[in-house]
């Protein structure tokens, strides 16, 4: 397992501040989950809000297909997200082609517009993003990704990621939430902007 | 895996007035859309419940086996999804997508409500079919090559399997 220094943004005072990403979700994210995240989250009744990543996390653990991602500060998990490495590319230029697919992503409750009186950080979906196309670039995907977006999360991947957006996947069974990938170039125009 | 990105990277990429939600996977309320019910967001099955569907991979491992085929070969000869098929076949109390279990059936030549009710997808009501299940996934084992053992109770689950269509 290793870790990496990133960096998210305080939502109250607009300084970076340094955060570390995890390639693999550990004990203590999963105990961080269990008695802050989930509670908030069930009280105020998200779309997500009973996502079990325990669960999640106990029928991935030995598959060499999934991967966690923890992304923490303040030594809190501020986001979680799980891959899946060997999925297919969709976009008729890449049709075939290995990506890494993004099965997971949540950012924790009090890092979200929904939930009043909160955003506590920035940048936790663009982090976790980050770690997604460069695992895809590690595993000699070039960085092409793909993931089905929560409805209110469409514009975040669209604008924000440049990803392609295929519309909504109506094979995704049952809900048919939209489709985005990104290309080689996207994912270089991702990582290269601000270097 | 190393991500290393400048604090400028991220001083560009994350702008203090953005304010995107983001989310990715099926909504654990996905239920409440659809329907029919998907299988990786159910509650946790019951110990009966998961007996069953670990003979329906069992099953569909010792058939794809049996034919020598890969997950991927599977995946593309079914038009059903890889990580579909390693999750029938890998994860205890995996419950498919019926679309799933409708395309293995017409692969493998097996009886579609009988496979729909062995992987969970719709309630099984045939006290034989869950004994038949039980007695399967109690002999068979998960192993390289199939044995004789293994064979002898694939072939009898398969044919029992066969003779179950029209209850």
């Amino acid at each position: 397992m290793t870790s990496s220094l990133v960096y998210v943004r305080d939502g109250r005072t607009g300084q970076l501040v340094p955060a570390e990403l995890h390639d693999a979700i550990l004990r203590r994210h999963l105990d961080d989950y269990l008695q802050n995240w989930k509670p908030l989250v069930s009280a105020h009744g998200e779309q997500h809000g009973h996502w079990d990543w325990e669960r999640k996390c106990a029928v991935c653990s030995g598959q060499l297909i999934y991967q966690g991602f923890a992304l923490e500060c303040n030594e809190q998990v501020q986001g979680l997200m799980i891959v899946n490495t060997i999925k297919r590319c969709r976009i008729p230029e890449q049709a075939n082609r290995h990506l890494v697919y993004v099965e997971y992503l949540e950012a924790a409750p009090w890092n979200r517009r929904s939930i009043p009186n909160f955003k506590q950080f920035k940048g936790v979906g663009t982090v976790l993003i980050a770690a997604a196309i460069q695992l895809s670039i590690d595993e000699g995907n070039h960085g092409r990704i793909g993931l089905h977006s929560l409805p209110q999360a469409d514009a975040f991947y669209r604008n924000k990621c440049g990803m392609t957006d295929l519309g909504p996947d109506a094979s995704y069974h049952p809900y048919p939430l939209r489709y985005f990938e990104m290309t080689e170039a996207q994912a270089r125009a991702f990582m290269n902007q601000g270097k | 895996m190393k991500l290393r990105l400048s604090k400028k990277w991220f001083d560009t990429r994350i702008q203090p007035d953005e304010d995107f939600q983001v989310g990715a996977g099926v909504p654990a309320d996905a239920r409440k859309f659809a329907e029919e019910p998907l299988g990786s967001e159910k509650e946790p099955t019951s110990g009966e419940e998961c007996a069953e569907t670990l003979a329906f991979g069992t099953l569909i491992q010792f058939l794809r086996r049996d034919r020598r085929l890969t997950i991927e070969e599977l995946a593309l000869a079914a038009s059903v999804d890889v990580d579909e098929i390693v999750r029938i076949e890998f994860e205890s109390g995996y419950v498919p997508c019926p679309r799933s279990v409708r395309q293995l059936a017409k692969f493998f030549g097996l009886p579609q409500r009988t496979l729909l009710e062995l992987s969970n997808v719709t309630k099984v009501d045939n006290e034989q079919l869950r004994e038949a299940a039980h007695r399967f996934a109690a002999n068979a084992s998960k192993v390289a090559e199939l044995s004789h053992q293994e064979r002898a109770a694939l072939n009898e689950f398969v044919e029992f399997l066969g003779t179950h269509d029209d209850y």
